[in-house]
């Protein structure tokens, strides 16, 4: 295991009911549902978030990323877990754009995949701190 | 709940947070739908529509065997996807009312061979289609030739597809040719001719009058199940060998159902009045790979004793048996231990070495600062892998010590030209003589030749003992068990030496034959320079003597070598008779690892079993699961003397046993495709190679393989 002083925080957290939609418009909560796909999340969406956007990537509850084509022309589908984030590619062909599209995944991949979650720091374990992210 | 992450978990390392999640939330995280659109395989095979083709390509890697019928022809074709931008195909088609000539049998149906290529050359964008050139029936006979340019177009679920082709694809458009305007050759296309057999006449690519064709494949609603609706530019007047069919409409109307992840159905109406029937077995080569449950588990750090071990035989029968480590030498230099090996289990060698590291660390004392794997292949030295002990211990211990150790982690060629023991106290030394053996199944065939499909299946018993590090005498025993070869009738025209057209007599006549009994020995000859001498039995074919020397610089893209052999030709039966030809073969090879898509090219210049002189070509493309696709040809000055196919050309898949069973294994079996057996290029089958043997001088996958270590299996 690795060590724990090398540890931010240890926990686990409730299954959530949204997934999230992060948008040139902002950031939307939807509620989940059986059987949602990015397809039915993207419909639920308002036309202008959807933008121009070309490509999505999908952050699941545990920190993997997979980048999936939203287009007309290169659409896929995924199944979406509760907890999971859906981040649109900025309909901007820019140095800054291409970067929040490669950097905000990964900046999500590491946050708590639910609102109540039991965390605690490996130093101080017995103070058990509720954290919402 | 909390889930057991192990220390090298992948998410754990991207996640600061280490975080546990309640299950529901990952049982959800199912792989996503597998895109249908665009994925069928037409009747020629290759993705397409159905008679036509498209400008979308499989996922690299994806090998299909295909079956097809729309009367009167039924085809069999091969694609596999080597490169993202390259799809290649090999196709037998049987044309049910035409009779096989060359064939004694008056039964049996014409047979057509054909090979296919398609080239992409734009990939799909919100604006442009994708754009590919093909090539269909290139070369060969050429009945069903044609070329085209396509592309394709996705809109939601239905994607778009407009091509102009070239010959069979464009034979019903009649519209002019605007290369004409380039050069008279492309006024007028020949029709094909079955007499040049394996030609590759180049003179009538993108000549004739071109076509239009095209469709639109469908993605239902229901998953697995796509519709495809096409318009066919061929003219069904004028098939190939005087075949003339009716075609009542343009439009042919067609429906893919896919099975699962391995199989898929087609069903269709073509030319208005006539079904089709299709079945696609597919899989990926590139990501084929098998949990290794079977392996042994790794040995538990555990802290290192306060006094080095004397058992050093206990030490290297846990090597052999947990790290895949044949152990020559065990020598203690100050504060390092060198041990040489040979790596007999594990494909990638950092995972030997981490098992072993375990090994060694749980029985020598603190003060062996360093552990050094010099491999060894057939007792020649390949190279040194420097391990530092107490940073594999601490990173053993936390994932937070893993740059320390992965960036000490070092691999050096051997600076001694010669394969001596090294300085230091000998600890353990073993001279590696031994005898083994294996009995195994094995089988030979002939695939689409007039005497139709001939087979032999044959129980193969191999053994071999090692004199020494560097020597050993190998033999194969083959014992025939079941075999058609009593249709077997059919003998190519040679004008060269019978070299290898005496395949038949020799299948035919061997209950129990020896296919292999040689002595080889192998030395290091420089720092650099390897060296191989053998004599006995040295294939089916073939007795005699031989030698190699290569020269294969450490980590370098290139390798050189040459080998000379002297045979003669065996006797039929296959024991130790030998018959009157005999002659001296050998070539100048060079091994290039292009750095281009992980293709290696080979290129040999020689002279050839039947005396001709020629070079060989040689590309192959090496996946990260170890399978290797490739495909060769030979060109010599046999010239007009070779006969049907003009030069000797194959295909191959070699696959590594590791892709497919739960233990861990350094072999492979390779499954070769040689639509002719000809006279001419035909090289000798060597049983070893230098470059085969010393593959390990080569880092390949080592740097990557670093969390491989940490694998519990």
């Amino acid at each position: 295991m690795p060590a724990l002083a090398d540890l931010d925080r240890l926990g686990w957290c409730e299954t959530p009911s949204w997934v999230e939609a992060w948008t040139p418009r902002g950031v939307t909560r939807l509620d989940w549902r059986p059987g949602m796909t990015t397809e039915t999340l993207l419909e639920a969406l308002p036309e202008s978030a959807r933008a121009q956007s070309e490509h999505l990537a999908l952050i699941d509850p545990r920190g993997g990323i997979r980048r999936l084509g939203m287009a007309a022309w290169n659409h896929e589908s995924a199944t979406l877990v509760p907890g999971s984030r859906v981040v649109l590619q900025l309909p901007l062909d820019e140095v800054s754009a291409r970067w929040v599209d490669a950097s905000l995944p990964d900046f999500l991949a590491t946050r708590l995949p639910g609102d109540i979650c039991r965390t605690f720091t490996p130093d101080a374990a017995s103070r058990l701190t509720t954290a919402t992210d | 709940m909390m889930l057991p992450i192990s220390r090298r978990s992948r998410t754990l390392r991207r996640a600061t947070p280490a975080m546990g999640l309640s299950l529901p939330l990952l049982l959800g995280a199912a792989p996503h739908a597998i895109a249908e659109l665009g994925a069928a395989q037409s009747d020629f095979g290759g993705v397409g529509l159905m008679q036509t083709p498209s400008a979308r390509m499989a996922p690299l890697g994806e090998i299909s065997l295909h079956y097809n019928h729309v009367s009167p022809y039924s085809r069999y074709q091969v694609s596999v996807q080597p490169m993202d931008w390259l799809e290649a195909g090999f196709r037998y088609t049987s044309i049910g009312n035409r009779d096989y000539r060359a064939s004694g049998d008056a039964e049996r149906d014409y047979l057509d061979k054909g090979i296919d290529f398609k080239l992409r050359l734009h990939q799909e964008d919100r604006y442009m289609p994708a754009l590919a050139l093909g090539f269909r029936d290139f070369g060969g006979t050429g009945l069903f030739g044609s070329e085209y340019l396509v592309a394709s177009k996705r809109w939601n679920d239905f994607d778009f597809t407009l091509g102009l082709g070239w010959g069979y694809l464009g034979a019903g458009g009649g519209l002019g040719n605007p290369l004409s305007a380039l050069s008279g050759r492309f006024d007028s296309r020949r029709s094909e001719n079955p007499e040049e057999a394996g030609d590759f006449e180049f003179g009538d690519l993108f000549s004739g009058d071109i076509g239009v064709f095209g469709g639109v494949e469908y993605q239902t609603p229901w998953e697995p199940l796509t519709l495809q609706l096409e318009y066919d530019g061929n003219d069904y007047r004028s098939e190939p060998l005087d075949n003339p069919q009716r075609q009542r409409s343009p439009l042919n109307l067609g429906a893919r159902w896919r099975l699962g992840e391995h199989l898929s159905l087609a069903a269709g109406w073509e030319r208005g009045d006539t079904a089709m029937l299709g079945l696609t077995l597919s899989a990926n080569l590139a990501g084929a790979s098998q949990a290794k449950t079977g392996d042994p588990h790794p040995v538990t750090v555990a802290e290192p004793p306060s006094r080095t071990t004397d058992d050093w035989q206990a030490v290297s029968r846990d090597l052999q048996a947990n790290a895949g480590m044949r152990v020559h030498r065990i020598t203690r230099r100050d504060d390092e231990l060198v041990v040489e090996a040979e790596a007999t289990r594990y494909r990638s060698l950092l995972v030997s070495e981490g098992r072993a590291n375990r090994i060694l660390n749980n029985r020598t004392a603190d003060d062996i600062d360093t552990y050094r794997y010099r491999w060894q292949s057939a007792g020649m030295g390949l190279r040194d892998d420097v391990h530092d002990r107490h940073a594999f211990r601490r990173a053993a211990a936390s994932a937070a010590y893993d740059q320390q150790y992965h960036y000490g982690l070092y691999a050096s060629a051997l600076t001694r030209p010669d394969d001596g023991a090294p300085d230091g106290e000998q600890l353990y030394t073993d001279d590696l003589a031994g005898f083994d053996w294996q009995l195994a199944p094995g089988l030979n065939q002939n695939i689409g030749g007039p005497d139709g499909f001939l087979y032999q299946l044959y129980a193969k018993l191999d053994a071999n003992y090692r004199t020494d590090a560097n020597g050993w005498f190998s033999g194969q025993l083959a014992l025939n068990l079941f075999d058609n070869l009593d249709r077997y009738d059919y003998i190519a025209d040679s004008k060269l030496p019978r070299v290898r057209t005496h395949i038949g007599d020799y299948l035919d006549q061997t209950s129990l034959g020896i296919y292999n009994l040689q002595y080889t020995r192998t030395a290091r000859l420089g720092e650099n320079w390897y060296g191989m001498a053998y004599a006995g039995l040295l294939e089916m074919m073939y007795a005699g003597g031989g030698g190699e020397v290569l020269y294969r610089p450490f980590d370098s893209p290139v390798a050189f070598g040459v080998d000379l052999n002297w045979v003669k030709q065996r006797d039929f039966d296959q024991r130790f008779g030998l018959r009157d030809y005999s002659t001296w073969t050998g070539h100048a090879t060079a091994y290039i690892e292009t750095g281009v898509e992980d293709v290696l090219a080979q290129v040999s210049v020689g002279r050839y079993l039947a005396g001709d002189l020629g070079v060989t070509f040689d590309l192959s493309r090496q996946f990260d699961s170890g399978v290797r696709v490739g495909a060769w040809s030979t060109f010599t000055d046999a010239g007009d003397d070779y006969g049907e196919g003009s030069f000797d050309k194959g295909f191959y898949v070699s696959i590594p046993f590791d892709a497919f069973f739960d233990t861990s294994s350094r072999n492979a079996t390779t499954i070769a495709w040689q639509p002719l057996t000809r006279d001419g290029g035909a090289r000798l089958a060597r049983r070893y190679t230098l470059y085969g043997l010393t593959q390990d001088r080569e880092m390949g996958h080592y740097w990557q393989d670093y969390d491989r270590v940490w694998d519990e299996p």
